[in-house]
């Protein structure tokens, strides 16, 4: 579709495809219509079952959809966590997968058919360095065959697939000899246990992978260039994740939010100030300065999102934007949270179903880590926006340059799982 | 919120940032807040007659451009990257507005056309011995005189002051308050030049000795003007703000790429990387902060300004100290120099700061707009 149309005219189309198409049921049928008309993912590429539309354009579409309570549109927008998969995965399939791929996995993914996936990234000696993973992938005829343990995977215990990355190359310094490719998690070779994480609940796994086979036709890119490939993947998960987060701390809230002719600036601060009423703080002018503080991070949060994300020269903006709006939300969400708990006064002392109250704050003040650990650390968000974006010296790194197998390697074998 | 510039907008910028190279480099800052006067008379007027700054947002009626507070932003964003030395502020921001605000269409005829010629600097006089920036600050009392005015009384933290042909004078009319306009050498008028910490911006003392005033706009609705006002001065203050801190951001980084220590730029420390990271988050939030305050006082649709003003004004002013603070630091001994500039963005954030109140007394005014 062509970027120049007039919203109105887009917005005209939607309405006319809705009033012939959607009858009330979300079932599969409705699902593959919507996916096939291209308003599942508007800004996917044409062949990859998107319209190539911008972002402004699609919202255009998912408000139509909106307005008629019809779901499944705009996928590659939302904040929830199958979106997340869409924008993620999702969008480098459709950008860089080879045709068969494509036209199946994202197909698939936006059917609703592989909601659960797995991104298998890290490793017990490749965190933040990343690029130090040691899992590797040899070639065989027309397959890969991949050998090596992950770690942190978040997603269900059964996903159907994964996201992985592995070393295809030794000889070459880290980044260059790394390949991404989407792998079937349904076969021999594949152990995935489940990790109990800090809040009690198992949201991750630790995946081990022996004698995994991949098909050629699966890697994402080209062989070795898995690291350009991440960092797009990377770049669409800083931003969702922040949403995300940021959705589910308010989403009950929004009903009864205090609105008044000040809108917009007034909106989205209700769970904040119910906090400090039901704790009876309201006057408190310390307790009102921190909500005004924390009310303020977050609407300038949206704010710079929105202007970094629109601006014209993109490359660039795009990684501001991530790695500032990852920061931003880092502390947004831990602040937020330890707020919640200090509103709560003992009742934060508690947790589990029997305490519902606690149970919600504490959950919320502990998640807040997925953000400031997750998806490259708030420290690793400041080493891009200082290098990447202001220009400061790189640090001297003893590995720069030095073929994989020379480097220094972390050797812990880790079986947190038990 | 996207961004409120246009490409028109970079352009009008990059002349602007040419223009102050070239007219107020930091050899002329120096220049001119070593002096009184505290500006340059040559270049305020070639701002007036070949950039037309002065009347950018005066109606064309009156001899101005009537441009909206998004191209004056673009202006004082580029002067607050410049510690441009002038009574532009004071003129163009404060005495303007009041003057467009009241609706006292006789005294606009008599004024604006002489602002944006550049031959009247404009001040406001408001604030007294409480230091307070809001309406039960204004003691000084207006007493009736016929068809006119007289006022007696000090007003302090007067900007440019001691420069202005037209003094807007807050003062109570009975139980309200009013607003006035005084002429240069009027009787009873004086004023006196106060040591301040930003010496680029000049501050006074002005005292009024049974001095004849006239009313601006009705009596009794000085302070719905003078609040109004106040509003679009926080987010023109903003706009000064997030260029200023900018500025401070670009000094730090190149100078973290040019000091060698233990063999190696410091800006290769972590320490300092993740300093100024935190630094560029502040700074791009305000600015974000600043686009949005500057849209709302253009009056575009969007939230509005009364709200806004108020986190404009806490934001935009926390940011400009933190960028301007971590610049000294970056900087070692060398920003604890006279000869360093990094102490004039500071001085000048700090006073900007508390000017037209402080980020907690902003902050509490946003509580009560959230219903606390
Ligand atoms: C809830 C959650 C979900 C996750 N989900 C997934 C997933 O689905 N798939 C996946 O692959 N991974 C996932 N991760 C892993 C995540 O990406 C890593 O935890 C993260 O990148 C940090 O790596 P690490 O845990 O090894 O910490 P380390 O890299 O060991 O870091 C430890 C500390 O050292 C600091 N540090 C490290 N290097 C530097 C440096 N160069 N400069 C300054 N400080 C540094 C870090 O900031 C941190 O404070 C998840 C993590 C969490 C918490």
């Amino acid at each position: 579709m062509d970027n120049d149309i007039a919203p109105d005219r887009l917005a005209e189309q939607v309405r006319d495809w809705l009033a012939e198409n959607w009858r009330g049921v979300d079932d599969r049928e409705w699902r593959e219509k919507v996916v096939l008309a291209g308003w599942a993912a508007p800004t996917f590429p044409e062949n990859a079952y998107g319209l190539g539309l911008s972002k402004s354009l699609a919202q255009v579409v998912g408000a139509e959809f909106t307005a008629v309570g019809a779901p499944r549109a705009c996928q590659d927008l939302g904040p929830g966590v199958v979106d997340g998969w869409v924008r993620m995965i999702g969008l480098v399939v459709a950008l860089h997968g080879l045709p068969a791929l494509r036209e199946q996995f994202v197909r698939d993914l936006l059917v609703g058919d592989a909601d659960g996936g797995l991104a298998l990234y890290s490793e017990p000696n490749a965190g933040s360095d990343l690029a130090g993973l040691q899992t590797r992938a040899v070639l065989d005829g027309d397959h890969w065959i991949v050998n090596g343990q992950k770690v942190w995977s978040s997603g269900p215990l059964d996903s159907t697939w994964g996201a992985l990355l592995a070393r295809t190359d030794e000889d070459v310094p880290k980044h260059q000899g790394i390949s991404f490719f989407i792998v079937d998690l349904q076969q021999p070779g594949v152990e995935v246990r489940p990790i109990k994480q800090i809040t009690g609940d198992s949201e991750f796994n630790e995946v081990f992978l022996t004698d995994v086979r991949v098909p050629v036709e699966n890697v994402v890119g080209e062989i070795n260039d898995g690291w350009a490939i991440l960092q797009v993947a990377l770049g669409a998960e800083r931003e969702w994740l922040g949403e995300y987060l940021e959705s589910i701390g308010r989403t009950e809230e929004t009903a009864g939010d205090h609105r008044s002719a000040l809108a917009p600036i007034a909106d989205g601060a209700a769970d904040l100030v119910r906090a400090a009423r039901r704790a009876g703080r309201a006057d408190d002018s310390a307790i009102r300065q921190t909500i005004v503080q924390l009310h303020t991070w977050r609407l300038v949060h949206e704010w710079t999102t929105e202007r970094l994300s629109s601006a014209s020269d993109s490359a660039q903006s795009q990684v501001a934007a991530a790695a500032l709006g990852k920061l931003a939300s880092s502390r947004i969400l831990h602040s937020v949270g330890r707020f919640k708990a200090q509103m709560l006064g003992p009742e934060a002392m508690l947790y589990g179903p029997e305490n519902r109250t606690g149970d919600d704050v504490n959950r919320e003040m502990m998640n807040a880590f997925t953000n400031s650990v997750g998806g490259g650390t708030d420290q690793i968000q400041r080493n891009i926006i200082s290098e990447r974006l202001l220009g400061m010296p790189r640090a001297h790194t003893p590995d720069r340059g030095v073929p994989f197998r020379d480097i220094r390697k972390g050797t812990t074998q880790r079986n947190i799982s038990g | 919120m996207v961004s409120v510039f246009t490409e028109e907008h970079e352009s009008l910028r990059s002349s602007l940032r040419a223009f102050f190279a070239n007219r107020s480099p930091e050899s002329e800052v120096r220049r001119l807040m070593a002096t009184d006067e505290g500006y340059d008379r040559d270049v305020w007027r070639q701002i007036a007659s070949e950039l037309g700054l002065q009347g950018l947002i005066v109606p064309e009626e009156h001899g101005g451009s009537g441009y909206t507070w998004v191209e004056l932003g673009v202006v004082l964003e580029e002067m607050g990257r410049a510690l441009f030395c002038a009574p532009y502020f004071s003129t163009v921001v404060l005495a303007t507005s009041c003057l467009l605000e009241s609706g006292d269409t006789a005294a606009q005829k008599e004024y604006l056309e002489g602002i944006a010629s550049g031959d009247v600097v404009g001040a406001l006089a408001f604030v007294e011995a409480s230091g307070r920036w809001d309406e039960a600050g204004i003691e000084m009392a207006a007493t009736a005189d016929g068809d006119s005015y007289r006022l007696t009384g000090e007003k302090l933290f007067v900007l440019d002051g001691h420069v202005a042909d037209l003094v807007v004078v807050a003062a109570r009319t009975g139980s309200s308050v009013s607003l006035f306009t005084v002429d240069k050498g009027a009787p009873g008028l004086t004023t006196r030049l106060t040591e301040t910490l930003d010496q680029t911006r000049k501050v006074a003392v002005v005292t009024f000795e049974n001095t004849p005033a006239r009313l601006l706009g009705v009596e009794g609705a000085g302070w719905t003007t003078l609040s109004k006002v106040l509003d679009l001065a926080v987010v023109a203050l903003a706009a000064e703000q997030v260029g200023g801190a900018q500025a401070a951001l670009d000094m730090a980084v190149e100078y973290s790429k040019i000091r060698i220590q233990f063999g190696q730029p410091i800006g290769a420390f972590q320490a300092l990387k993740h300093m100024l990271a935190d630094v560029m988050l502040e700074v791009e939030s305000a600015r974000s902060a600043m686009h949005v305050g500057l849209a709302a006082a253009s009056g575009h649709e969007g939230a509005e300004l009364s709200a806004v003003a108020p986190l404009v004004k806490a934001y935009c002013s926390d940011a400009f100290e933190l960028a301007s603070h971590q610049n000294i630091q970056v900087h070692g001994g060398m920003g604890f120099t006279w000869e360093v500039p990094a102490h004039l963005y500071f001085k000048r954030a700090k006073s900007m700061a508390v000017f037209l109140g402080d980020s907690t007394q902003h902050r509490e005014r946003l509580a009560g707009h959230l219903g606390l």
